[in-house]
């Protein structure tokens, strides 16, 4: 397995010198070994099926920025929005749970969309711990999403064994060091967040006639309203 | 087939691949290409008495054939004599350069000694394309220089030689992009001195030039005008260097780290392959890396930087408990193959006045302790340094203070750790731990930490008691670090945990990793600040050493400094590189009179 690994990453060199992109001997080592700084603890499914659990349904391919600074790219990936967990799965068959502390970001790609995620210390409920964001908006202002899902309950079928999530997203800002919880993605919700700034940030919404039906939306209100937030 | 595939598409693109697990293969492609960098050194002087520091600034450029990027961060350099290795440096590249300074130990002996700088991946082309300098460094008590006059004809023979093969595939790539003009031609002592750069041309150019410059008394061993900065270019030294290549190592270009190498070899003296090996040192918490020996018995780790400026235990790991006897063989990067034979100067009568003067000053700045007051360590940034830990919530902490004193780790075992079973075979105790997704005991024994180093079963830990022990970790599920499954981990960290190594010693190899050399700024007096009038002596040789100057073409600027006491003509040179690679460097003279 081990040989079959080095053979294709050398393969993959041959074919960027082939194509005539620069020679960089040690891209494709320095991942080799870059892969030994991940640990984790291995994890198996307990049999039932998960809907709605991942943040992305497939395992999809990603890049991981260590604490240390080290990149480590074309790693297969989920992120866990229930247990805010990110997992690799090495070799194609065995998945691990990533250990927190050595993570720092790590990029998800689907269908030519990269979704970022971050580590920030963010206190939800009692304790103050790092919690994986992603960050929709960085700006002056930050747009971040605690991408959370909860056990539907009233789908929960024990013979089927079978689970379903849904999505209970977390929006918060981040302008400097101070964060501001959002309740939903909606333009309510940031006058709730701003109270003192409610007439400015209005009087420029019905002027650039913004209006939020979606996430995409939202990112864009709030890029819009960024220098009366930073105000 | 998959191999096959790749054996020939490998061959077909022609390109010094790099890996593990073919090196003579990968090797062989690399005949006939230039080495994509190349080295250069920078000093502040070419003569130094011993006891002196020797400011420098390392260049790493990428060749200029080929279309590339630098790639590598680490560059190395040693000091030697025609007997060994003086000093070893390991130099933090940033964008290709680095700079500092080194103590020239008091007890050197008179003789010329080399400089010689080179990057691990410059290793694959042969010690022929290392940047070398000779410098010249006098005792301070030597008045005879016997050394300095020694000839051997063989030596000379051997020299011509070497110099046929060194120089050759040398090209004198300075550009003349600017002057050097100093604000007068003469100084008075401990006035201050104005040097402008002056472009050759007016436009603009957003191209930077990375550059080092030093202003120090000529002696009769100066060469104006300046020698070439050496670039090499040629394929013709590649295949020079080829030929002397050592033939069981490839050297990677250490762009992201220090890789450290080495082999396993059986008590037969045969590599031994697809073993396993751990690094670890001593600390409060259990910590690892690890590698594999390929077909030829070669591995190599990239060393986390944790690791640097400690002593690392290094050892085999296998499934199975048995204490191996092989052999680990670690490679000395600054190992040099080809001889040094010095130039040996001509020693005329105002070379040895020279040098007399300089061992008089050199002696009066000791007495005065002025020669410390010139170095800047304020540079020397603390990296941030991650501790490579193998597990962040252990499933079990056990502090065995907090119980009743059991005398015994098999006691502490049976009494205080849950899921814990120490099994002995054969005279070794190994520990076994319950998996906590299965639910089930671990087949496999779980690796051992005490005080954060790998050791091979539980062996040492059986005499350790309650008043020994401080705390013990344990992991009850599978712990994956990069390819690596452990079934369960268990740490044990003692009370003393002390820097004893020797505890380690049967069976592992125990070496001092070096750290990176700090960076080093020369610092000079100023004589025009109110009740800076020093009464100290000051004969500084070198008057200015800046190794961080950055240009950009059409730019004023200039260089400002104060001249000593010391009388004579000076040098004034400034050397480096543009944003291509292509080396730059330009001199002027000045004169210091009472």
């Amino acid at each position: 397995m081990k040989k079959l690994f080095l053979i294709s990453i050398l393969l993959v060199a041959s074919f960027c010198s082939y194509a005539g992109i620069t020679y960089a001997p040690d891209t494709v080592q320095s991942r080799f070994f870059l892969l030994e700084r991940l640990t984790g603890t291995k994890y198996m499914d307990a049999g039932h099926r998960n809907e709605g659990l991942y943040f992305i349904e497939e395992w999809t391919p990603g890049r991981i920025i260590l604490e240390s600074g080290e990149e480590i790219d074309n790693l297969s990936l989920h992120y866990n929005g229930f247990q805010d967990q990110l997992l690799w799965l090495k070799d194609r068959t065995v998945q691990i749970i990533l250990d927190k502390n050595i993570v720092s970001e790590f990029f998800l790609m689907k269908s030519g969309v990269t979704y970022h995620f971050k580590k920030y210390k963010i206190k939800l409920a009692k304790d103050n711990r790092d919690t994986y964001c992603q960050e929709l908006y960085e700006g002056k202002v930050k747009l971040l999403v605690i991408r959370k899902c909860k056990l539907d309950s009233d789908a929960f079928n024990e013979e089927m064994l079978y689970y379903i999530y849904v999505p209970r997203p977390v929006y918060c800002m981040l302008i400097g060091d101070k964060i501001y919880f959002l309740k939903n993605a909606r333009i309510r919700s940031i006058y709730n967040a701003f109270p003192g700034k409610k007439d400015s940030l209005r009087q420029r919404i019905r002027q650039q006639h913004l209006k939020v039906k979606n996430e995409k939306d939202f990112i864009a209100t709030i890029h819009a309203l960024e220098d009366i937030l930073l105000l | 087939m998959l191999y096959i595939s790749f054996c020939l598409l490998n061959a077909f693109v022609n390109i010094p691949l790099v890996a593990q697990n073919s090196p003579r293969s990968a090797q062989s492609t690399n005949r006939g290409l230039s080495c994509p960098e190349s080295a250069y050194v920078h000093t502040d002087r070419d003569l130094y008495v011993a006891g002196e520091n020797m400011f420098f600034k390392m260049y790493v450029t990428p060749a200029r054939t080929l279309n590339a990027g630098t790639t590598s961060s680490v560059g190395y350099m040693v000091l030697r004599n025609q007997k060994s290795n003086i000093l070893n440096l390991i130099l933090r590249l940033n964008e290709g350069s680095s700079f500092g300074c080194v103590y020239l130990p008091d007890t050197l002996k008179s003789g010329v000694y080399e400089l010689v700088a080179f990057t691990n991946f410059m290793r694959n082309y042969g010690e022929n394309i290392f940047f070398r300098k000779e410098l010249l460094i006098v005792n301070r008590f030597d008045k005879l220089l016997d050394n300095l006059y020694k000839t051997d004809s063989a030596d000379n023979k051997q020299r011509q030689r070497q110099r046929q093969i060194t120089e050759s595939p040398v090209l004198n790539a300075s550009a003349n992009l600017f002057k050097l003009v100093p604000e007068k031609d003469s100084f008075a002592t401990r006035e201050k001195i104005r040097i402008a750069i002056i472009w050759s041309s007016n436009k603009t150019n957003h191209q930077a030039v990375h550059a080092s410059l030093s202003v120090k008394a000529m002696n009769p061993l100066t060469r104006i005008p300046l020698e070439p900065i050496p670039v090499y270019t040629d394929t013709a030294e590649a295949k020079m260097g080829m030929n002397a290549l050592p033939d069981q190592y490839l050297y990677l270009a250490e762009e992201k780290g220090i890789y450290l190498k080495g082999q396993v070899k059986s008590i037969d003296n045969k590599p031994v392959k697809d073993e396993c090996l751990f690094i670890s040192t001593i600390d409060t918490a259990a910590n690892l890396q690890y590698s594999f020996t390929n077909d030829s018995g070669n591995f190599q780790f990239l060393l986390d930087n944790y690791y640097l400026g400690k002593n690392i235990v290094l050892k085999s790991w296998k499934n199975e408990p048995n204490i191996g006897d092989n052999k680990i063989e670690l490679e000395d990067k600054f190992a040099l193959h080809n001889a040094f034979i010095p130039h040996l100067p001509y020693i005329s009568i105002n070379l040895k006045k020279y040098i007399y003067n300089s061992q008089e000053i050199t002696q009066i700045r000791k007495s005065y302790h002025t020669s410390e007051n010139t170095i800047d360590t304020s540079l020397s940034k603390n990296h941030r340094i991650i501790f490579p830990y193998l597990y962040f919530n252990p499933d079990a902490v056990v502090y065995p203070a907090n119980f009743m004193a059991l005398d015994n780790f098999k006691e502490i075992n049976a009494n205080l750790l849950p899921g814990s079973a120490l099994r002995r075979s054969k005279d070794i105790y190994t520990i076994f731990l319950f998996d906590n997704l299965t639910k089930g005991m671990f087949t496999r024994p779980a690796p051992i930490f005490l005080d954060g180093v790998f050791i091979d079963n539980a062996n040492p830990l059986i005499s350790l008691n309650s008043d020994d022990i401080e705390k013990i970790e344990l992991c009850k599920s599978v712990r994956v670090k990069g390819e690596l499954e452990f079934p369960g981990l268990v740490s044990v960290i003692t009370k003393k945990h002390i820097n004893d190594y020797n505890r380690y010693k049967s069976s592992a190899l125990i070496v001092r990793i070096d750290n990176f050399s700090d960076k080093v700024l020369y610092t000079s007096p100023a004589y025009d600040k109110e009740g800076s009038a020093s009464r100290m002596p000051d004969f500084r040789q070198l008057l200015y050493w800046n190794p961080e100057i950055t240009l950009k073409q059409g730019e004023k600027s200039y260089f400002e400094f104060f001249s000593s006491d010391n009388l004579g003509e000076y040098l004034v040179e400034i050397r480096g590189f543009n944003s291509d690679g292509i080396p730059v460097s330009a001199y002027s003279k000045i004169k210091i009179y009472r």
